[in-house]
């Protein structure tokens, strides 16, 4: 196992840096850094065109692109990041923010639609076709139908509009990381501020997640092991947690480590929903002014953070199920 | 809902922006050498003196006096930084010099300049910035100076903080109590935020049904007619063909008979009535070319042309034909009118939904040529690829704006490297030369009538079909803020921020701002928003002049008094 | 003797949206310790069903009445828990398909210690090591290290050599066999009917061996019990049964068997019947080239004919006619 992580480790690099390659390419075909510098900088002349070039390796050609990465890598790895063309501030600080953002409200969000997701499930599975399976299955169903801004747009008129028109006072706000005008940091106010589109996301990923475990335990339930377990008289408990959720959690498990890898990138929707500054924000405004400086690091996180946790999900894959052999 | 509202107010605020920036200084890129403006110079026949005489009193954030320095700074950053947005006006100072003494500040110009008013609207200060003929580094994340009532305490990606600034020496004081002035970006929730009490007031641009979604007994919305105005756009192209990424398209609307013809087969009053009637009951047809009422109004012109029989002649005047599908033709080929608008805005979809059979009908091969807004402002306008466009535009109070957008030496091309904003082509000889005479008269009733010449030859030239004059919308919670109404339709907005009235006593007041700029700089691409004048600029920099509530500029308290202005 | 396991009129059916499945009618039957009772009948016929409702196994949607006594612990109508705590030590089972009938995510060793443990009071390494006594006597090579392995990583025939070792580890006194050489090659179908004479010999275990292969049934077991339809059609001594069977439908699968002396294989004419509403009198009388009348009112009741005990009316009146 160990020996399987460290080889794929050893090849998580140069898948990295052909991804971020192509993305490199794509991005900068896309996006045309330099033609961005120009409108920003509108009466700019040759020289410095030739020295933004030089500095941020916009070579053209095939040989252009190749060196113009390897320029581009070294300086990333050297945290020698250039500036955004907007406003030519430094990328790192805002993208930080914006990670954070994301990280806090993917996770929170994940936790709880993975938990409640999969406890519904299994609620569901054990008296498939009964009330409650019926009722996980529908609310799953409403839940995948509702689309977030309808979601984010009851909860918002509930707890924030129609509470101040009753109450005089938000029960939640609308927006934002913190209220307006506060500064540093504050536990309350954050999750405060977080409640309600953690709510948004984790509907649909509680309705994802019940959905799967239903499936998937099921399916564990009518196989023949379960039988044998049953036929060794031991306990209903020890039958389902050590037989049933134990298979029944594998592909679970992998999607969930999928769903959580995802996160850094941000809820582009979501985060709109409820202007929350994250990733997808982040996204929306560098590829807006199609600054390539800024977008480089964002897929870079990203990609890392899907290609290591697609990694996490395998060797958990693996060591939940033997079958897998790692190799 | 949502998508409608971010669509609108992209356009608005993407071509706004353009026009906006006659505020900071002068509405394009004139400059046809970057260098023009070295200090010194031959200072002996200048064709214009301008001497300011700032206040005793006048100081920095800091303490420090604001002096002929400032000034100076102010115009190499504007000059020399590579990525200044505008030059215009600016390009003809050929020195700014210290008179009696570094409070007094002579300029002066190489030739004649109407709208003076316009210029050093916004100082640099000089000790705030390493280089003043480069800034394009500075104000990365923050903006580290004031001469105004407030100072910046905090900027990012969430929030700007204002608090007000101690040494300010001026008549306007922040009222008692109020000590922070916050702007939040919501371009989203803006109209949830206000309802939930998250923000006190909001700017929202105006679409139909937003009185409805603000209706609540504790907010308040007031409408005001302002510079916005809406019209169709036609593309005469350059000799009548534009590269596009399409490969090179030839423009029926280069034939002033085809425009005519266009302009007369639509009936203005019964689009009104489809269109804008829903929108704003009392609202009436736009008449004043890309302008809105006021002085350089002229009178009886535009309107409702609608006659499809004076619309036929001219099209066969101009040697069409209708082919077999009623469609005008010319050598057996009906050209493609296309139409671009934004996706996603309803009023306009709506707009082409309707005019698009009725052109058909008359003869008119329209198709729509949509895509997001930010491919439309982006690309294909300054692209100059579409025939007709819809979009909306914001009027400074200065006409000095149509000079960009009107003249002939300011069509986009190779040959003078893409400078200008005359997306539509029109090359007119009257015209240019009467606004670039209006850009050197400083006589107002002359002026006045060099404007009015310019926008006579629009109608006669049939380029445009104005529409349009769009209210401006403010909402505010009544419970939370007072005394807000005051400048809503000054073209700088929040204006007279330091004397709302904080009523819940928490010492805040929130705008919810429904875009955000992004970043600080004030002379590069990120002052290319009407966000960011008045959420930054407006707010700490201090400057010659301001706008009023009506449309004027007056001096303000930067200077002892009205500025001499000496020709030659 | 008393026998170890005492069948009586049981009776099992299923609750399904298109009616109920009538699916055991009435069974009795007797199993002597140590003795292999072979269950022969095509599937539908209720054998496996029986033997599931003995061992409790059989889902919320069956009814299960009538009485089995397990070596004096009665296993119907009785608590779920009291039929657990029997489940596994007084009568264990093993199932057709070896492939699945083991939990892939857990080690060999560790599924037969958890059946060790579910019954007798011994420390984990005590449990394991008797695991591995078990594989070694049902004969899988190098137990120990086998005992690690995950079931992927064995045979067919091995993995029911393992199912076999569970089943007896708390040395049952009934093992219940439903088909367990049914799904592997017939060498290791072979090795497997050895592996189980072997348990018998050496435990003393009474087998019940569900099967529908009668040739399995000739080579293993002591008696034969013939199910049809939810029913007992004939039951005798093997060798009896083989030689001079009463039942037609015993008959039949008997000249469906090939064999060296025959020319040509006797399949049997049609299908079982719908168990949703099974007919009236002997069910097979449809199939039956002997049937009568009579036979639509006959009853289920064993005769004696011959040396066989059978429920068909004519069966002494046929016992000439055999051709």
């Amino acid at each position: 196992m160990l020996r399987y992580a460290l080889r794929r480790a050893v090849w998580l690099l140069p898948t990295l840096i052909l991804v971020t390659f192509l993305v490199y390419v794509a991005l900068r075909l896309g996006t045309d850094p330099l033609a961005s510098y120009r409108r920003t900088n509108i009466r700019v002349s040759k020289k410095k065109v030739d020295e933004y070039i030089a500095a941020n390796g916009l070579y053209s050609g095939a040989f252009g692109y190749v060196r113009g990465y390897f320029q581009w890598l070294w300086g990333f790895i050297t945290l020698d990041w250039p500036r955004s063309i907007k406003g030519s501030r430094e990328v790192w600080p805002h993208l930080k923010d914006a990670l954070a953002n994301s990280i806090r409200l993917g996770l929170v969000a994940s936790m709880v639609g993975i938990l409640v997701g999969n406890a519904f499930g299994v609620l569901a599975a054990l008296r498939p076709g009964r009330l409650r399976d019926t009722l996980v299955n529908s609310g799953a169903l409403v839940g995948l139908a509702v689309p977030p801004f309808v979601s984010a747009l009851l909860l918002q008129l509930l707890f924030a509009v129609y509470w101040q028109k009753w109450f005089g006072y938000a029960l939640f706000p609308v927006s934002g990381v913190y209220p307006p005008g506060h500064q540093g940091f504050d536990l309350f106010l954050m999750i405060k501020h977080m409640a309600l589109p953690v709510v948004v996301v984790a509907i649909q990923s509680i309705a994802v997640y019940s959905r799967y475990m239903r499936a998937s335990l099921l399916d564990v339930l009518n196989s023949e092991y379960m039988r044998t377990a049953r036929s060794k008289g031991i306990s209903e408990r020890r039958v389902l947690v050590h037989h049933a959720l134990r298979n029944a959690l594998i592909p679970v498990t992998t999607l969930a480590f999928l769903d959580v890898g995802a996160v850094v990138g941000g809820l582009i929707i979501t985060e709109g929903l409820f202007e929350y500054p994250g990733m997808g924000r982040f996204f929306l405004v560098a590829y807006g002014n199609g600054d390539f400086p800024e977008l480089m690091p964002w897929m870079v996180v990203i990609i890392g953070s899907v290609v290591t946790f697609n990694l996490l999900a395998d060797i958990a894959y693996a060591k939940l199920d033997p079958r897998i052999r790692l190799g | 809902m949502r998508k409608i509202r971010k669509s609108t107010r992209l356009a608005g605020g993407l071509l706004g922006s353009v026009l906006l920036l006659a505020a900071c200084g002068g509405g394009s890129d004139s400059a046809s050498d970057t260098t023009a403006a070295d200090g010194g110079g031959a200072s002996g026949d200048a064709a214009m003196t301008i001497t300011y005489d700032i206040a005793d009193e006048a100081v920095w954030e800091d303490g420090s006096p604001i002096t002929v320095a400032d000034f100076q700074c102010t115009l190499d950053a504007i000059m020399k930084t590579t990525g200044s947005i505008s030059t215009s006006g600016y390009d003809k100072i050929t020195s700014v010099e210290a008179g009696d003494s570094d409070k007094q500040v002579v300029v002066k110009f190489s030739e004649l300049y109407a709208p003076y008013k316009g210029l050093f609207g916004g100082l640099i200060k000089k000790a705030a910035v390493a280089n003043c003929a480069d800034i394009s580094g500075d104000f990365g994340t923050s903006f580290n100076y004031s001469g105004t009532e407030w100072k910046m305490e905090s900027w990012s990606a969430d929030q700007v903080v204002y608090v007000p600034n101690d040494k300010y020496w001026g008549p306007r004081k922040v009222a008692d109590g109020l000590k922070k002035l916050v702007m939040v970006p919501r371009p989203e929730t803006e109209i949830t935020d206000l309802k939930a009490g998250s923000v006190d007031f909001i700017y929202p641009q105006f679409y139909a049904g937003i009185t409805d979604e603000l209706a609540d007994p504790n907010v308040k919305t007031v409408l005001n007619y302002g510079g916005d105005y809406e019209a169709l756009y036609m593309n005469l192209g350059v000799d009548g063909k534009n590269t596009t990424a399409e490969g090179e398209k030839t423009r029926v609307f280069a034939d002033a008979k085809v425009r005519e013809a266009f302009y007369k087969s639509i009936d203005l009053e019964a689009l009104f009535k489809q269109i804008y009637i829903p929108i704003a009951a009392d609202a009436t047809l736009l008449t004043c070319g890309p302008m809105i009422p006021g002085q350089y109004c002229p009178e009886g012109i535009f309107g409702n042309k609608y006659d499809q029989k004076a619309a036929d002649g001219l099209m066969k005047d101009a040697g069409y034909e209708k082919n077999a599908e009623g469609l005008w033709a010319k050598d057996g080929v009906a050209p493609k009118i296309e139409w671009v608008i934004n996706t996603g805005n309803v009023r306009r979809e709506s707009t082409q939904a309707y005019l698009i059979p009725l052109l058909k009908k008359a003869g008119f091969n329209v198709v729509a040529y949509n895509c997001d807004a930010e491919c439309y402002f982006q690309k294909r306008l300054p692209g100059m690829d579409y025939d007709l466009a819809m979009y909306i535009s914001t009027a400074p109070p200065d006409p000095a704006y149509l000079v960009p957008s009107f003249t002939s030496d300011n069509i986009p091309t190779e040959a003078n490297n893409q400078k200008g904003q005359n997306f539509q082509g029109w090359a007119n000889e009257t015209a240019t030369k009467a606004l670039h005479d209006s850009d050197k008269e400083v006589d107002d009733a002359k002026r006045t009538e060099l404007i009015k010449t310019a926008i006579v030859e629009m109608d006669k030239d049939h380029i445009l079909i104005p529409l349009f004059q769009f209210p401006k919308s403010g909402a505010y919670r009544t419970d939370r803020v007072d005394n807000v109404e005051g400048e809503l339709n000054n073209y700088a907005a929040f204006n007279d921020t330091y004397q709302w009235k904080d009523l819940d006593g928490d010492g805040q007041i929130v705008i919810g701002a429904e875009q955000w700029p992004g970043c600080l700089n004030p002379v590069t691409e990120c002052a290319n928003s009407s966000w960011y004048v008045w959420t930054v600029a407006n707010v700490l920099m201090p400057g010659a002049y301001r706008t009023t509530n009506d449309g004027k500029y007056v001096v303000t308290e930067l200077l002892k008094s009205e500025p001499k202005v000496e020709t030659k | 003797m008393d026998p170890v396991l005492s069948i009586k009129d049981l009776r099992v059916s299923f609750r399904t949206p298109a009616g109920t499945v009538q699916a055991v009618r009435g069974v009795s039957l007797d199993v002597q310790p140590g003795e292999l009772v072979g269950i022969v009948g095509e599937s539908g016929s209720g054998k496996s069903v029986s033997f599931l409702s003995i061992m409790g196994l059989l889902p919320d949607t069956a009814t299960v009445t009538g009485s089995a006594v397990v070596a004096g612990t009665e296993m119907i109508g009785v608590r779920a828990d009291q039929v657990r705590s029997q489940r596994g030590k007084k009568i264990a089972m093993i199932f057709q398909d070896p492939l699945s009938a083991l939990n892939p995510v857990h080690r060999i060793g560790a599924q037969i210690v958890e059946m060790i443990q579910a019954h007798q009071d011994v420390s984990r390494e005590a449990a394991h090591s008797r695991a591995v006594e078990l594989l070694d006597l049902v004969g899988l090579p190098q137990p120990d290290v086998r005992a690690k392995q995950y079931p992927h990583e064995f045979s067919g025939g091995m993995r029911q050599r393992v199912m076999i070792a569970m089943a007896i580890a708390n040395d049952p006194d009934v093992l219940i066999a439903d088909e367990p050489t049914t799904a592997l090659d017939v060498t290791v179908q072979a090795q497997i009917l050895e592996v189980i004479e072997n348990v018998r010999q050496q435990l003393r275990t009474a087998v019940v061996f569900i099967t529908h292969d009668l040739g399995v049934v000739a080579r293993i077991a002591d008696r034969v019990e013939v199910m049809y339809a939810g029913n007992t059609a004939e039951r005798g001594l093997v060798n009896d049964i083989f030689a001079a069977p009463n039942h037609p439908y015993t008959r039949g699968l008997l000249s469906s068997l090939p064999s060296a002396n025959r020319e040509r294989l006797k399949p049997i004419i049609g299908a079982p019947p719908n168990m949703i509403s099974p007919p009236s009198g002997c069910a097979f009388r449809a199939r039956c080239e002997h049937a009568t009348d009579a036979c639509a009112s006959a009853g289920t009741a064993l005769v004696r004919v011959g040396a066989t005990e059978t429920s068909c009316i004519r069966a002494s009146e046929l016992q000439g006619s055999r051709q």
